[in-house]
């Protein structure tokens, strides 16, 4: 049974998914980051359906299947970042694929290597997704990283996307990995830590599909044009 | 424990590299890649390399002439301030060459630095491992870069060895002659370092320009 402060947190959380939404679509943001435009929406689905069905979804086999999705998409989010921010510059891009595919063989070694637990719950939760948000964090960094090195100019609405949701993961996958190493015995913890900051993260969210593009920020479109290379944008 | 650390060390890095982010300086920087600034660029750093090379000599043939070796000390710590004064400034311009590189999408061939150019032996020494780089590295863009980091640690040591002699001239006393010889050789080390790093500008501008045709 979910308690009540769990269930009026879960509803803000889908209101501030339902404003991003509406900002990405009303302000065609959603084509600035296809994969987050994606996300988005699944998110807003999954938690929708906990919180009005709770006996059907709210189980720790939909928990897993929907955690799976969100991790898959958000690792989609953080290769469509780096290829989106660094591609049209030559010198980037190539260290980039470099990066990537160095990042994607470590991710394959580390799911190889997980080790087996008693629960399939505490197994995917404190072993597999932990993993796989370290590779996710790690190619977001990186890709800051890069852009960093080579000064290349950011669209200021996808590297707000890239930190929050950067920083959100790693809060989240350090959560995830304390359970995995100590057990059951976390789980209070992460569901009393995990929804709040999930909540500071989708405000945050909302209000950057909706505010107006800060000054100075196209930038970056005026640069991609002089080189020429908007088209390949 | 370890992935927890990973996670945490990555989640640091993030917060660390957005924080240092700066929209402004990146636009100008490429702002300044894109707009036909090279030539007057070039025959500014010229000019003032020429100009603070004519102060150090000046200051260098006044101390060798002096009949007095304190006055010939004072000239020379003259000249020193000259010295650090062009070599700070040059480290400066080295390092945003090396910046502007990784702007640039394909570097002109560049040639290492000639250990020969060079008289004292630590200068030899640092262009011959350098030498040795550049055949190792693969790319031009990271051999121009390391040519701009070799030039640096150049600046860096031409000053410091002038300073030490310096430095034990004052320890052995009032009347003691300075080290000619070798502040000699360190004079014309520190006419090198000026025309390579000009040469090295001069490379980076046929990378941009080479830019420049791509893009128009």
């Amino acid at each position: 049974m979910r308690l009540p402060h769990e269930v009026a947190i879960a509803l803000l959380v889908e209101a501030a998914l339902a404003a991003t939404c509406a900002g990405l679509l009303f302000r065609g943001r959603w084509r600035r980051l296809v994969t987050f435009s994606v996300y988005v929406p699944t998110v807003l689905t999954g938690n929708v359906l906990v919180t009005w069905w709770p006996e059907t979804f709210w189980v720790y086999r939909f928990w897993i299947l929907k955690e799976s999705v969100y991790s898959s998409l958000t690792l989609c989010i953080a290769l469509e970042l780096g290829w989106l921010t660094l591609r049209p510059f030559k010198g980037a891009e190539a260290t980039l694929r470099r990066v990537t595919v160095v990042a994607l063989v470590a991710m394959a070694i580390l799911l190889a290597t997980s080790p087996g637990r008693e629960s399939t719950f505490l197994a995917v939760a404190g072993e597999v997704l932990p993993r796989v948000t370290t590779v996710t964090v790690w190619l977001m960094a990186l890709t800051l990283v890069l852009a960093h090195w080579y000064r290349i100019p950011w669209d200021p609405f996808v590297l707000g996307v890239a930190v929050s949701f950067g920083a959100y993961q790693a809060v989240f996958g350090v959560l995830l990995r304390l359970e995995g190493i100590y057990g059951w015995a976390v789980q209070p913890y992460l569901n009393a830590l995990d929804p709040p900051a999930y909540l500071v993260l989708t405000v945050w969210w909302a209000y950057m599909c909706w505010r107006p593009d800060p000054a100075g920020s196209s930038g970056r479109r005026r640069l991609l044009q002089d080189l020429q290379l908007e088209a390949s944008r | 424990m370890t992935l927890l650390i990973v996670m945490l060390l990555g989640l640091v890095l993030l917060l660390m590299v957005a924080g240092l982010y700066n929209q402004e300086t990146i636009l100008r920087d490429w702002q300044m890649i894109l707009a036909p600034w090279g030539e007057r660029a070039y025959r500014e750093l010229e000019k003032r390399a020429e100009g603070e090379a004519h102060l150090a000599d000046y200051a260098y043939e006044r101390a060798r002439a002096a009949a007095d070796p304190a006055e010939a000390v004072r000239l020379l710590e003259v000249g020193l301030k000259v010295i650090q004064h062009s070599s700070r400034d040059w480290v400066i311009v080295l390092r945003g060459m090396g910046v502007l590189s990784r702007m640039a999408g394909a570097i002109a061939p560049v040639e290492p630095v000639r250990p020969a150019a060079f008289r004292a032996s630590h200068l030899w020494g640092l262009a011959t491992l350098a030498r040795l780089g550049h055949h190792l590295l693969v790319t031009t863009a990271e051999r121009f870069r390391l040519r701009a980091y070799v030039l640096r640690g150049g600046f860096a040591i031409a000053t410091r060895l002038f300073v030490q002699s310096l430095a034990r001239t004052r320890a052995r006393g009032a009347a003691a002659e300075p080290e000619w010889e070798r502040l000699a050789a360190i004079r014309d080390d520190l006419r090198v370092l000026p025309a390579e790093s000009l040469r090295t500008f001069h490379w980076l501008l046929v990378s941009l320009a080479a830019e420049r045709r791509r893009t128009a």
